[in-house]
This record gives structure tokens, sequence and C-alpha cells, in this order.
């Protein structure tokens, strides 16, 4: 596929700002990201980092308003519902997974297809493309996806995303509460990603792991981006190592 | 009591505890997909019995006047919201088109329908899917009016509603049917013996009825994707949420669904008891006792539990038939605690 990266970005966020009531999650955030281009927004918690990407999604809480612009492919997006985001063209993975605990992962995967219709398409099709990534969940379709270890249920939730044929995947945390060994797999799997000209924005506790696979990358302190740059030279940064990276150079 | 009168007993309480697991399921079905307690339930009783009633005797199904009256108001309820959107975007064109297709002409041509064939020499099966036809979208746009504009409340506030919504239905019921019950023919004469019990028709036709109803539903949400969707949006409404599945387009199907089963129900129980517009309140209401028993959860366990309230209600008559309703309806407290026991962990909410 090809990665057109010096055309426009295929998201960009101008001025977004998130409350949830009189409490200011998010400050005027501007971000941008290109297909096929890996972002990640680093940051210590409770800096907003969920907020903007529930906001992008349209998927705040009830009582979360946001505010400025959310542009698709140039498009201000930020008062369509999520059924028309995600038609579009984003996908979320929520930090909680939020599958369907008494349902198998297969029928879990066919639901993230649920709004992808299209004649001469066939949700086998997209089932095969996921178990090609995910080669253990072929092993494991007809199992409950409650019933999945922590890296496998993190597995059924890309999968479940990536269902929805989506040209900008988020994750949240995808590598929480998850064994060293997973989570290396599953940072295998969102590299991968950019081949297929699948923009990722990625938010991760793990910094570290987060800017290695990363093009380009954000910090968000406070509800305010303080610092950005390409994810090599964030890495170096000395602010950067001391706060996020741990000493341990 | 002989083995007899046992057996006849039981007959009957299979067959009251068939029409019972209906409502059950479809009490389970609104509350977990959209946490709303379908107190509006017994009306589609009432209203369905009534609906074959007035076909079966050649009047006008004067149902079609309220279906066209909320048709109108669902109509302007969904103009204003697109209104008030214009802010944002441009007027959703094509949803409006829906609208005024769904809510302003389909009443209209259901009116024609009635007005233009003679139903009462239809089969009984044509008559109740004409009925179905008027119920299933008058519940429908019950959710759009009365519950989809604040889908995100709490549960004691949806069943507020929901008794305002029973309440409003009532009323309009009286006025459109008036206090006079009526019953509708039976469904077959036909009856038989097994050993000594005599077997009725009538009880096998709603046994079987309700039996194949179940193994429907069973398939609807095991194999077809809009059955998934529904059970999907019970398990987890913000992942339902993230593949596309909104909570309005959920709650309008179980809506749907729940006025149809409530009409069968209805439709079931009018060739033995005389059905008015307020009958189905109290059959609904046990209907709830086995909900109760399945948690307003699981589907197989409220089935259980409305076979119980059927036998209950039927050996109760037979030994203390002054205190039926009174047994069955205590039935919730030991089925209360046994839950409160057996589950440790509080209601996620």
């Amino acid at each position: 596929m090809s990665a057109d990266n010096s055309s426009k970005p295929v998201l960009e966020t101008r001025n977004l700002s998130v409350r949830y009531g009189k409490v200011e999650a998010l400050r005027g955030t501007s971000i941008s990201l290109r297909a096929g281009e890996i972002v990640t927004v680093i940051g210590p918690n409770g800096a907003g980092k969920s907020s903007l990407l529930n906001a992008i999604m349209g998927a705040l809480p009830s009582e979360g308003q946001a505010q400025g612009e959310v542009l698709y492919q140039g498009q201000d997006v930020s008062h369509h519902a999520i059924e028309l985001r995600l038609g579009k063209g984003l996908a979320l993975v929520p930090e909680k997974r939020e599958l369907f605990t008494t349902m198998t992962v297969e029928d879990n995967l066919v639901l993230g297809a649920y709004r992808r219709r299209k004649a001469g398409w066939s949700y086998r099709d997209g089932l095969e493309g996921i178990y090609a990534v995910f080669p253990r969940l072929k092993e494991r379709r007809h199992q409950l996806a409650g019933t999945m270890s922590g890296g496998e249920r993190q597995m059924v939730a890309i999968g479940r995303a990536l269902m929805s044929d989506p040209k900008v995947l988020m994750l949240d945390e995808p590598s929480l509460g998850l064994a060293p060994r997973v989570m290396a797999e599953v940072f295998q799997v969102i590299s991968h990603l950019r081949d297929t000209g699948v923009a990722t924005l990625l938010i991760e506790q793990n910094s570290r792991a987060a800017l290695k696979v990363s093009d380009y990358g954000y910090v968000l302190e406070v509800g305010d981006v303080t610092l950005e740059g390409k994810a090599s030279e964030l890495a170096q940064n000395p602010r950067v190592i001391e706060a996020y990276l741990g000493a341990k150079h | 009591m002989d083995f007899g009168i046992f057996a006849v007993l039981a007959q009957d309480g299979v067959t009251n505890g068939a029409v019972y697991a209906l409502l059950a399921m479809a009490l389970v079905l609104v509350f977990s997909v959209t946490r709303i307690i379908f107190l509006p339930q017994g009306e589609f009783i009432g209203f369905g019995a009534l609906t074959v009633a007035a076909l079966q005797s050649s009047q006008f199904p004067k149902l079609i006047w309220l279906l066209i009256g909320i048709g109108v108001l669902t109509f302007l309820v969904e103009l204003g919201s697109a209104l008030r959107q214009r802010r944002y975007k441009p007027l959703p064109r094509r949803l409006l088109m829906w609208s005024v297709i769904e809510n302003l002409i389909y009443p209209q041509f259901i009116w024609l329908l009635a007005h233009s064939l003679d139903w009462q020499g239809m089969p009984m099966a044509v008559q109740i899917l004409f009925t179905l036809a008027i119920t299933v979208p008058l519940g429908i746009m019950i959710y759009r009016v009365a519950f989809q504009p604040m889908a995100e409340a709490s549960v004691l506030v949806l069943l507020i509603v929901s008794v305002g919504v029973h309440f409003a239905m009532l009323g309009m019921g009286l006025f459109i049917f008036g206090p006079e019950g009526s019953t509708t023919h039976a469904f077959t004469e036909w009856s038989t013996a097994l050993g000594e019990m005599p077997v009725s028709g009538q009880s096998v036709v709603v046994m079987a009825v309700a039996g194949s109803l179940i193994g429907l539903l069973y398939l609807f949400f095991d194999r077809t994707l809009y059955g998934k969707a529904l059970r999907a949006t019970a398990v987890n409404r913000k992942g339902a949420q993230l593949v596309g599945i909104g909570t309005s387009q959920a709650g309008r199907m179980a809506f749907g669904l729940a006025a149809g089963l409530g009409t069968l129900a209805g439709t079931l129980i009018a060739p033995l008891n005389t059905v008015g517009y307020d009958t189905g309140f109290v059959v609904a209401l046990k209907g709830f006792v086995a909900a109760i028993v399945g948690g307003l959860a699981s589907y197989p366990l409220a089935a259980a539990g409305a076979l119980l309230v059927g036998l209950l209600e039927s050996y109760s008559s037979y030994w203390a038939s002054a205190y039926k309703e009174v047994i069955v309806f205590t039935l919730i407290i030991p089925v209360l605690a046994w839950r409160s026991l057996t589950s440790g962990h509080g209601d996620e909410e």
C-alpha cells in the first residue's frame, strides 16, 4: 500500500479541549498524523491522554464535553456520532478493552465489522486477515472472550477494531497489564500495521517501547502538549529520559 | 388430590408458564439492552388481544388511530432533534425521509389495509400478523419518543418514565377500546387424551407456539448479526458503541421485539380469557416475577422461572384460590433473598 507521507495528514485535531463539568482534562490540543505513520502520545497519568482518544472517536462519557476540531482527511467530524466516525475509518481500542466477554472470540471479531457491509465483502475474508495477524485467535476462536489471558484479550480487542477496516487505529495503553513477552508481540503487530497503510495513534505507559516503534511523538502534560518531535529525537531528549524513560541508561 | 387433578393442574400451569416465559424473555431482553424495566409490556398484551378480537368481529381495529397519532408525534420529535443539530451539520434529509415513511406513511398504509380487506374471513394467523404490523412499530415509536432522548439516564429515572408510559398507554387503551373485554376464537376445537388426562388442543397450541418462539429467539441471538449485536450491547455498552452498534438502534430493536412478544402472548391467552385493555398488567407482572428469577439477565433461568410461576399459580388456585396472586407475587421475596445470597458482587451501574 502507498504510504503517502508527504501529503496532508489523515487525522488532525485543532484546539481540541475536553472538560468534565468544571474539570478541564484537555486544553487546546493540536496533533496530527499521516497515513502509515505511528504517532505516540506519552505523559503521566491524568494528563488527558485517554480523553484525547475518546474525543477523537466521539466516545467520551456523557458528562464529558469536547470542543475544537477533529479533522479526518480534512473534514471536520467533531459532531459526528461514533458510528459515522467508525464508518469513515477511525477505530479505538480502549484502555479497558471493552470486550463482549460472554461471547466467543469469533463473535467479538464479527461484531467488529458490524458497520462494514459492502457488496462482495464477507466477514469471513476479514476474519482470515485477523487470524493471519493473530494465529492464536484462530485456535481460540470458539472460546469465550472473558476466559482469555490478558494478552489474548488485547489481541481480540485489536482484531475487533481492525475488522472495521480503519485508516486510523487508536490504541489506549495496549501493553497495560501484559507480560513483557506478550507486550513485545503486541508492539510487533503495531509496527507491522504500518506496512498496510494504517496510521496508528498510540498511548503508552511504556514510553520506551512506544517511542521505539513510533515515527513521531507528543508529550502531554496536564492537558497541554509540552513537547513534540520525531520519536527518535524525543527518546534522546534529557527531559523525556528523566521523566518517562527512567534513568535506566 | 388424585393424579388426574394433579395432571390437569400441571397442564394448566405449563400452558400459562409458556406465556409467562415469552413475557419474561421480552423483559430480560429490554432490560439487558436498555436498562429499562418494560412496564408497558402489559398494554401490548391487552392491545394485541383486543385488536385480534376486533378483526374477528369485523370491527375497525381502533389501535390504528393510536399508531397514526404516535407516528405523528414520533415524526415531530425526530424533526425537532434534526433541527436542533442543524448548527453543526446539514439537515439529515435521508433520515427525515425515512422518518416520514415510517411514522407518517406507514400508519396510513395500515389504515388503508384495515379498511380495504375483509379481515373477518382471514385465517387467524394472518389476523395475528396484521396485529403485529400495528403493535411492533408502536413499540419502536414509544421507545423513540419516551426513552431514546434519555437513554443515558439512571435505571431509576428510566423506571419512572416507564411507569409514566404505562399509565399513559393504559389511559389511551381505555379511551380506544372502552372498558369491555373480549375473547377471540379458539385456535382449535381439537382435543385428545394422554392416558386418563384430557389434553386440550388449546394448551398444545400455546405450548407449541411459545416453545417455537423461544427456539426462534435462541437462533436469532445465537446466529444472526443483529441478535449478536443485541447481546453485545447487553454485555458491554461501550464496546458495542465502539463497533458502531448505536444505543438507540439496539433500543429500537429490543422494543420492537418486546412489543411483538407481548402481542403474541396476548393472542395466546385471548381465546381462554376475557382480555380487557387493562388485563395485561397483572399477566405481565407474573412475567416480571419470572424475569426476576433470571436476575433480569438470564434467558434460561427466566424461562424456568416462568414455568415455576405458572405451576405455582395453577396449584395455588386449587388449594387456596383466594390467595392465588398473593402466593405468586410472594415468590419474589425468597427469589430475591436467594439471588442476593448466591451472587456475591453488586450490580454494575
